[in-house]
Parts: C-alpha cells; sequence; structure tokens
C-alpha cells in the first residue's frame, strides 16, 4: 500500500512515497518558488516516478510544514513537530531528542522510549538561531550558504560572535571581515553562535541523548560539529536528514489506512 | 582612576565583606543572612545585626568581570526570558552554580524586598523565596505618580511597623532604639559624605569621574548604617580634595563634562572610559550614584523619616521629577551635553528618556545621546555602533564650543 | 436585536471599537479610557462615564518610538500609536492603574504629552494580602472618586454607586456563566465569543451588553450538554487581544474552557458584595491577580492548578505577550507547578504588533498531537 507524505517548508518542498509504512520509494527536495502549488505536484510527480507508482495508487497523503493548510491534495494536515518526530523515531528507534534547524524554525523535540513526542521548544520570535541568521550572514560574508559547511572546516578557531541579534551580529562580521579575519573562522563562529542558540532552547526540555539532527541544515557539517563542541554532546544526523519531516507525514499517512 | 590608596581600600572592604559574610553564613550558626534590594531599608538589618546581602551589587560584580552572558544562560535554560533584567537572570545563574567572582552568595535566611526601584525586583524576589525556601518580607512603597501624599507616607510607615515584628520572628533578634538611632545617625552621615564626594566632581576639572563613582559607591548602597562606611569616606573624601588641590583632573585635559543617566554598562567600563578619556570628555555626574546622596533619616523618628524616604527614591518619582533632577545635576556639574543609558534591563528607568531627553535638552540648551544597551548582557551592545555614534556626538560638542 | 444574533452583535463590536467610540460620543456620553482591570470602573460608571478599555490595536508601529523604546511591550507601543493616529479622537478622560513597571512609566509619559486629557492614576497598592494595604487601598480609592468630584464638579452619589455595582454585578455574573456554558456547548457557544463579549463588555455600557446576553444564555438548557470530548484547554497571560488562538483550537476540535487572563476571567472574576467604595475595594482583594500584583509566594500557582481541576484541564497555553516581565517572571514556576499536576503546557509568545505566524498554529497543533 502506498502513501505519501509532503512537507511544505518556508525554504523547499519535500515528498515522500511510502510502501506498507516500511519502505521509502521515492523522494523529492525542490527550492520552493512562488508558486507553491505547481512545484509541490512537481515534487510529488517525481517522488512517485521513483517509486514507479500512479497518482492513484496512493491510498492516503498527510501534509505538514509551513504551507500544510494549503495543501489541497492531503487528506489531513499534521504538524511538523509530530512528524518530525515520528520520521526521525522510524530512521533512528534509539533517538530521544530532535534538534531541526528550519528556515524560520528551529525546534528541539524529546520522543519518548516508545517513539512519542512529549514536549518541544520552538525559537521566539528573533531570527537568531534559525536557518534565516545562516542566511543574512551568508549574504553579509558573500560566500554561498551551501559552500558553509565546507568552509567552516578549515577554520582553526570559533571567533566569538558576541551578538545574537542578527542585525547587531551582522555589522559585527562586516567588522570582522574589516579586521581581515579569515572567513572560516568567521562562518564557524556562526555555527558556534547558532548551536548555543539552539542548545539554550533544548536546554529547556530535558535533553537525553542520542540527539539527532534533522532538516536542511543537517547537510551542513559546520553545525553538527559546532553543536557537538558546544553542547559536549554526540549528534547522529539520520539518512537524508532533509526529508524526515515528510517520511513522518507518510508514516502519519500509513497509520491513517489501518484505522 | 585617580591613584589613590582609596581604591586598593575598598577592594579590601569589600572582599572583607563578602568573606565575612560568606564564611559567616557557612560556619557560625548564630549568623542571619538577608538578601535585599538596593533601595531596601537595610538601617533595619544593621541595627539587628543580621548580614545584608545585595544580589544587585553582586550583578555589578557579575557584569564587571564578563561573567553575565554565561550566568544568564543558566536563567534562560530554566525558561526565563532573555529579555528579563539581567541581574535577576545572573543571580538566578549564580544561585544554580554557585559562580560568581565571589564564588556565589550566602544563602538567605529571607528575603527583603522593597520595590522603591522597580516592580521587577518583588518578581526577582519572589522567585528566589521560592528557590530557597525562605520567607519573602516586602516593602510596598506606592510610586509617586502625582508626587508623595500622606496616604503613601502612612502605608510605608505602617508597613515597617508590621515588618519589624515579622523579621524578629523569623530571625530571633530585637531591634532596640538606641541601637536604631546610631545606624540612622551613621546612614545620615554616610549619605552626606557621599553626597560631599560626588560634589568634589563640581570642580574643574573633576577629580574623578563616574566610572571611579560607580566603584565607589558600593559601602553606600551595602553597608550603610555602619561606621565603616563613613571612616572610608572620609578618607575618600580627603584624597580627592587633595587631587583637587594639587590641579589633578581625572582626565587628562578636561575638555567636555558630561552627565551620564541610568546605571552603568558594567562589562564596558574601562572601554568606554578609555574612549572617552581619549576626547577628553569626562563624565563628571549621573543620575544613578546621586540616588543614594539624598536620603534623611531623623534619628528621633526613624520609621516616619525613613517612611518619606523610602517612598521617594529617585527611580520612585515620576518622569517630570526626574527632568527636574537631571537638568539641576547638568547645572550643578557644568556640564556640557549628557549621555542616556537606555537599558534594557531596566525599564522603568529607561521609560520615559525620549521625554527626558528632548525636555532637559530644551531647558539646558545642551545636546544629549541615547545609546542602547544592557547593564549586564554583552549580547546587547555592538561596540561599532555605539563608539560611532559616540565619537559624532563628540564632534557636535567640538562644533560648539568652537562656535561659541 | 435577536438573542440568537448575540455572537455576531459582540464579534462586530470588537472588530470596531473605535465605531462604539464614536456611538457613545454621538449619544453625548462621556467616556473614561482605562487601561487596566484595576481601574474601578463603578466608580466611573457613578459618575456617569462609560469605562472603555483601551486596548492597543495598532499594527504598524511607527510615531509610537518616538516615545517608547521598542523593548517595551507591544501593548503599550500599540496604544500609544493608537492615540498619536487620532482613534480615541473624543476620549474625556484615561484613568490608570498601578501594575507594572511599563505601564508606570507609560502613564508618565502620556500624561505630559496630553495635557488636554483629563488623566489620572488609582494608585493602588501592589500588595494584595494585609489590612494595612487594603487601608491604603480604600484610601486611594477615596481619593480618586474626590479627584472624580473635583473634575466633574458632582458629589459621588451613594445610590448611583449602589446602581453601578448592581450593573457590573450583573455582567460579572453572566459572563462567568457564559464561560461554565461554554463548556457544555463548545460547539454552539464557540470559544471565541467568549473572548467577543469579554472583550465588547469592556468597551461598552454594561446596560447595552446584560439584555441581550442574558437572553442569549437563556436560549440554552443546561440539563441538555452537548456530548462531545474535546481536549480542554486553558490561556494563561496578560493581555490578549487577537482571536486566533481561539479559532485555532476550535479549528483542531479542541476547546478553551476557561483562562486566566486580563482579557478574560481576571476582569470579571468575584462580584463587589457590598456596594460601596469598601466593596469595591475588597472585591480586588480576592479575585484571581495579576502576576504584577502580590499576594503570597504561590497564590497564582495554588490559584490555577485550583482551576484547571475545576474545569478538567487537560493542558495549558501560557500567552506570553514579548515584554511582559511580571508575567514573564511567573512562567518557569507556574508550569512546574501545573507539570507536577500532570498538566503540560506549551508557551506561545505573542506581540500585538505583528501578524499572526505559522508558528503558533505549529505549536498548538503539535501540542494538541502530544494530548491525543
Amino acid at each position: 500500500m502506498i502513501t505519501l507524505g509532503i512537507d511544505l517548508g518556508s525554504n523547499t518542498i519535500k515528498t515522500v512515497v511510502l510502501e506498507d509504512g516500511r519502505d521509502v520509494l521515492g523522494s523529492c527536495v525542490r527550492k520552493s518558488g512562488y508558486d507553491t502549488k505547481i512545484i509541490t505536484d512537481e515534487c510529488v510527480r517525481e517522488a512517485l516516478s521513483q517509486a514507479g507508482a500512479k497518482f492513484d495508487d496512493i491510498k492516503k497523503i498527510v501534509a505538514t510544514g509551513y504551507g500544510r493548510v494549503s495543501c489541497d491534495i492531503a487528506h489531513k494536515e499534521i504538524s511538523e513537530i509530530t512528524c518530525h518526530g515520528k520520521g526521525a523515531y522510524f530512521r533512528m528507534p534509539e533517538a530521544r531528542t530532535i534538534i531541526d534547524i528550519g528556515g524560520q524554525d528551529s525546534k528541539v523535540i524529546s520522543l519518548s522510549d516508545n517513539g512519542k513526542v512529549i514536549d518541544f521548544v520552538m525559537n521566539d520570535k528573533c531570527a537568531a538561531g534559525t536557518g534565516r541568521f545562516l542566511e543574512v550572514m551568508a549574504t553579509a560574508l558573500g560566500v554561498a550558504l551551501d559552500d558553509f559547511g565546507e568552509i567552516s572546516g578549515k577554520a582553526d578557531k570559533m571567533i566569538d560572535i558576541s551578538n545574537t541579534c542578527t542585525v547587531f551580529a551582522e555589522s559585527e562580521v562586516i567588522s570582522l571581515l574589516a579586521r581581515r579575519e579569515p572567513v572560516e573562522n568567521i562562518i564557524a563562529g556562526l555555527h558556534k553562535s547558532i548551536a548555543s542558540r539552539v542548545l539554550a532552547l533544548a536546554s529547556r526540555l530535558r535533553i537525553q541523548e542520542p540527539v539527532v539532527l534533522t532538516g536542511g541544515v543537517a547537510k551542513n557539517l559546520g553545525i553538527k560539529r559546532a553543536l557537538e563542541t558546544v553542547g559536549k554532546i554526540n549528534i547522529g544526523i539520520p539518512v537524508s536528514p532533509q526529508t524526515i519531516g515528510a517520511l513522518g507525514a507518510a508514516l502519519h499517512a500509513y497509520a491513517l489506512t489501518l484505522k | 582612576m585617580p591613584k589613590i590608596d582609596s581604591n586598593k581600600k575598598l577592594r579590601n572592604l569589600m572582599k572583607k565583606y563578602y568573606v565575612k559574610a560568606k564564611l559567616g553564613a557557612k560556619y557560625w550558626p548564630f549568623t542571619k543572612t538577608c538578601w535585599i534590594t538596593s533601595g531596601g531599608p537595610v538601617e533595619i538589618l544593621i541595627a539587628m545585626g543580621i548580614t545584608p546581602i545585595y544580589p544587585e551589587n553582586h550583578g555589578a560584580m557579575i557584569g564587571a568581570v564578563k561573567m553575565g552572558v554565561e550566568l544568564s544562560g543558566e536563567a534562560e535554560k530554566l525558561g526565563y526570558s532573555q529579555d528579563l533584567c539581567s541581574y535577576f537572570r545572573c543571580d538566578v545563574g549564580q544561585a544554580v552554580t554557585q559562580k560568581s567572582p565571589v564564588g556565589g552568595l550566602p544563602r538567605p535566611d529571607f528575603l527583603l524586598c522593597c520595590n522603591n526601584i522597580c516592580g521587577t525586583v518583588l518578581k526577582w524576589y519572589e522567585v528566589q523565596a521560592r528557590y530557597y525556601d525562605v520567607p519573602l518580607v516586602f516593602l510596598d512603597t506606592p510610586y509617586n505618580y502625582d508626587g508623595l501624599n500622606d496616604d503613601i507616607v502612612n502605608y510605608v510607615k505602617e508597613q515597617f511597623e508590621s515588618i519589624i515584628p515579622e523579621i524578629e520572628k523569623i530571625t530571633g533578634r530585637r531591634l532596640n532604639e538606641k541601637k536604631t538611632k546610631q545606624v540612622a545617625q551613621y546612614a545620615n552621615e554616610g549619605i552626606k559624605l557621599w553626597n560631599e564626594i560626588l560634589s568634589t566632581c563640581e570642580n574643574v576639572p573633576a577629580p574623578m569621574t563616574c566610572f571611579d563613582a560607580f566603584f565607589y559607591l558600593a559601602p553606600i548602597v551595602t553597608l550603610r548604617g555602619t561606621k565603616h562606611v563613613v571612616e572610608y569616606y572620609k578618607g575618600l573624601k580627603k584624597e580627592l580634595e587633595a587631587l583637587i588641590a594639587q590641579g589633578k583632573g581625572a582626565v587628562e585635559n578636561e575638555t567636555y563634562r558630561l552627565v551620564w543617566d541610568n546605571l552603568p554598562i558594567w562589562y564596558k567600563m574601562r572601554r568606554l572610559s578609555k574612549t572617552l578619556a581619549s576626547y577628553g570628555a569626562c563624565l563628571v555626574g549621573d543620575t544613578y550614584t546621586n540616588a543614594w546622596a539624598d536620603n534623611d533619616i531623623n534619628p528621633d523618628d526613624p520609621f516616619g523619616t525613613m517612611a518619606r524616604a523610602y517612598a521617594s527614591v529617585y527611580l520612585n518619582r515620576n518622569v517630570d521629577a526626574k527632568i527636574e533632577n537631571f537638568t539641576s545635576l547638568i547645572k550643578k556639574y557644568k556640564a556640557d551635553g549628557f549621555l542616556i543609558h537606555s537599558n534594557r534591563s531596566c525599564k522603568p528607568y529607561s521609560f520615559g528618556q525620549f521625554d527626558i531627553k528632548d525636555e532637559v535638552s530644551r531647558r539646558t540648551g545642551l545636546p544629549g545621546l541615547i545609546i542602547e544597551a544592557d547593564m549586564c548582557d554583552t549580547r546587547a551592545y555592538s561596540d561599532e555602533q555605539i563608539e560611532t555614534r559616540l565619537q559624532a556626538f563628540i564632534e557636535t560638542l567640538k562644533e560648539r564650543k568652537e562656535a561659541s | 436585536m435577536n438573542a440568537k444574533n448575540f455572537p455576531e452583535i459582540v464579534a462586530d463590536i470588537c472588530a470596531n471599537p473605535y465605531e462604539q467610540l464614536k456611538r457613545y460620543k454621538a449619544a453625548g456620553k462621556n467616556i473614561a479610557g482605562y487601561t487596566c482591570s484595576y481601574v474601578p470602573e463603578e466608580l466611573l460608571d457613578a459618575f456617569g462615564y462609560i469605562p472603555y478599555r483601551l486596548l492597543g490595536r495598532a499594527q504598524n508601529i511607527r510615531q509610537a518610538d518616538r516615545y517608547l523604546q521598542t523593548y517595551c511591550c507591544s501593548q503599550i507601543r500599540s496604544l500609544l500609536e493608537d492615540f498619536i493616529n487620532d482613534e480615541y479622537i473624543g476620549i474625556d478622560a484615561v484613568i490608570f492603574a498601578h501594575t507594572c513597571d511599563s505601564m508606570q512609566s507609560f502613564h508618565d509619559i502620556f500624561k505630559r504629552n496630553n495635557p488636554d486629557i483629563f488623566v489620572k492614576n488609582v494608585n493602588f497598592p501592589t500588595s494584595i494580602n494585609n489590612d494595612i494595604a487594603f487601608r491604603y487601598a480604600l484610601a486611594e480609592l477615596k481619593n480618586f472618586a474626590a479627584a472624580l468630584e473635583e473634575h466633574t464638579g458632582k458629589t459621588l452619589d451613594r445610590d448611583a454607586l449602589v446602581e453601578s455595582i448592581s450593573v457590573y454585578n450583573l455582567n460579572r455574573g453572566l459572563l462567568d456563566k457564559l464561560y461554565a456554558l461554554h463548556r457544555s456547548y463548545p460547539k454552539e457557544i464557540p470559544g471565541v465569543t467568549l473572548h467577543h463579549t469579554v472583550v465588547a463588555s469592556m468597551i461598552s455600557d454594561k446596560r447595552d451588553i446584560n439584555g441581550i446576553l442574558e437572553s442569549y444564555l437563556g436560549t440554552f438548557d443546561e440539563n441538555e450538554p452537548e456530548d462531545d470530548k474535546r481536549k480542554r484547554l486553558m490561556l494563561i497571560g496578560s493581555i490578549n487581544i487577537s482571536e486566533d488562538i481561539y479559532l485555532l483550537a476550535d479549528e483542531f476540535g479542541a476547546m478553551i474552557a476557561d483562562d486566566d487572563l486580563c482579557t478574560g476571567r481576571r476582569y470579571f472574576a468575584q462580584q463587589v458584595t457590598e456596594p460601596t467604595i469598601e466593596g469595591v475595594a475588597r472585591r480586588y482583594f480576592s479575585r484571581p491577580h495579576c502576576a504584577a500584583k502580590h499576594r503570597g509566594l504561590y497564590s497564582r500557582e495554588h490559584y490555577l492548578t485550583g482551576l484547571a481541576g475545576k474545569c478538567g484541564i487537560d493542558g495549558a497555553i501560557f500567552l506570553y505577550l514579548k515584554f511582559c516581565d511580571p508575567h514573564s517572571f511567573d512562567y518557569p514556576d507556574l508550569r512546574k507547578g501545573l507539570e507536577a499536576k500532570g498538566i503540560p503546557s506549551q508557551l506561545i509568545e505573542i506581540e500585538q504588533s505583528l501578524a499572526p505566524s505559522g508558528q503558533i498554529r505549529t505549536k498548538l497543533q503539535a501540542f494538541l498531537e502530544i494530548l491525543e
């Protein structure tokens, strides 16, 4: 039986096609553009073609992420918190804490032994500690965000970025550049800043290891390193971290078929 | 900072105070320790032989050694917002970790909170009273919206009459009248000396700056009502007068005399002091240290006069009164301009500053600059932003001087 | 007016608060704006004013930045913006009451900059748990009455006060009943109607609301509650003027079963039991209190766990108005206290001047998914 999960995030749209609540047959990640509907359709088609399935084969569809409300093909919408919990637990059943750094929101989720979400926290109304913070800094530095992980790997130290306010931090970064601080050290410092902020959020819950990092930011190994250094914890990254939310949605869709 | 013996003496005095308070609380079973707000009636505690501890003074120390972010972080972990007063956050942090320049504060036997400086201290002390599971004694001093009236004074006086038995019950100590009179006398003498010390800056050039005054302030806040304060300030006053006699100014080539509003930015004291000195600018007076310079207690009616004094401290007066006060400080110190610290941690001190700036400028004809920062949390401070503003401000002062 | 239409009537009043003001003004009434639920409305009413709760609504705050820093709560900043935008033209008096540091400063700023409006602060004590404070509160209410006498040239009429108090008591009783009925009829009385009715009561002559509210409540048969197994939520916080949380709860099939909000139960809880100024003062000493007031170390925790037990609450939502310090201070210990009683909670940060973000939806939905 085929189910579909769609995660409509603020930056990207992700889809996962799942068979019998067990096997991922296809998945897709696309940048979300001005027309969410068209890109969602493309994303669904791509995942289906990988799976060798047709739209009519799909038994249930669950949507999650910011755009979930406007997804009219979904049978149900579920919050991304629950979906990340389900998806991460499916990939790594040992996981007890999930950190997800998204474009607008960062969240930390505690899971019980049987994979139920016990509690969660999200960032407050401030870009510090979210993907947006890194985007702003990438522009200030003139470096592509996708290269952050690799560049920061060359850093010999993490510079202290004292300001968490995005506007202040931006001017701080600019003055660091003016002082000819190496870009890799600045980026490592930015990773540290975001990691501290997210860990501060996490500490409002009882952090239990193992901790896993999901979401697009997990591709940036610099963030993983910073979280590990600052938090003195080990961070696991599941297979295909970016589609964990969509996977959770597909899993939920499967559960719906059993009702 | 002027090179005088008083600096070392103060370090010793404060060290002795903290060591004694900590050791006493830990090893001497008869010691009674009370945490008290900076605007609280410490005279009662001194007269009863109770050790007063000032978390706000401790917060300033934490800020000055740049431990603010680390300790605030501990409070934020517990769910306290980063928007709350940084003294409070540091205090929670030190309670949880026992980390600070003095290794954390001694455990209180009770807390004494007076809300004449802000409503924030009450919420802070409620949190700590629950944390330590100790009684909270609260003295409610209504804000002087329309000035001080008899109802407020009676209300505060009646509370004095009820909190004293409350403290006696908690500590098993009695407050005796003779001792109270003596403490009131010392307190008055200390306050008078502190006023005279601050007034030495009327001299051109000023023998010290506010950065020094922020440091010399500790005794009048923490040990008011004791002989030590009186002795210490007598020595300090003598040394400052000697500097005046020698014609020595705290800032070389003192050119611009400025008055400061709000708490210091503790973690930037050295840097700001250097920056200002490099322009020949001297902070000659401020509203913060002056807040402890005008209480007057009559030893024959200590509670009546204390009620009046505590209910009308600087921060408990309305914006119009603050404007009056600020204007008179500027005149008293013959200032050329003023700096206003908009302090994210201190809302009642900071809201109203835009009105204050406009009105004080109008009345004195002098320019002012508002800088936004925080007293302990370095995350709310941007060197680049503030220093550019200061430089531009000094440039306008320069133009004014040249034009006149 | 038809009792059945009641939800639409109050929704309409809430959606057009300035129109309501203009209507009363056009009818020749005197309007006293007030900023806080510690302002004794009964006294204003007895002097012939319509007390009109001032709730900041401006979404784009620009001009208020001339007077207040951005780290002041958006309620106060929006309210100031509203005044600068002349939304409250025609208001005859603005009455404050002592609560938090920000409101205290706002009073001073407002008074300085509005010399043409009668501005008065009721200097209510912070302590509300002892006789000394009560005596002071009473003296202060009498001072307030005297100031009104001086300003209006009228003397306080005892019969008028008795009548005002009975009108207010009726309103409070009806609001209390509305909350209770909502728990029995969550479909027919949506949560948002609670919010609308409280806010509409705050900005109307109670006499205009009481009648239709009473007939509306009369259309429900208390003995035949809906069979509904909704999750019951409780809101905790200071001021909330947004409908979103109510609409979302409804959308997700949950119920806002009760609250501890200044724009909710705190406004109408407890009756004035003696029709005098003493009675008015006494009510403030017994009703659930704002975090800016002091009634011992555990009063709010005990009250909230009690309320949660009484209403069968499944989860609590802390609606934290950013920069509202008193409530922010209480949050961690209250969360722990509720947790100890088996009541989970979530913190949702709100700001007047920002359109609600998708985050509120996500948080509420995820929280309800956990409660399932």
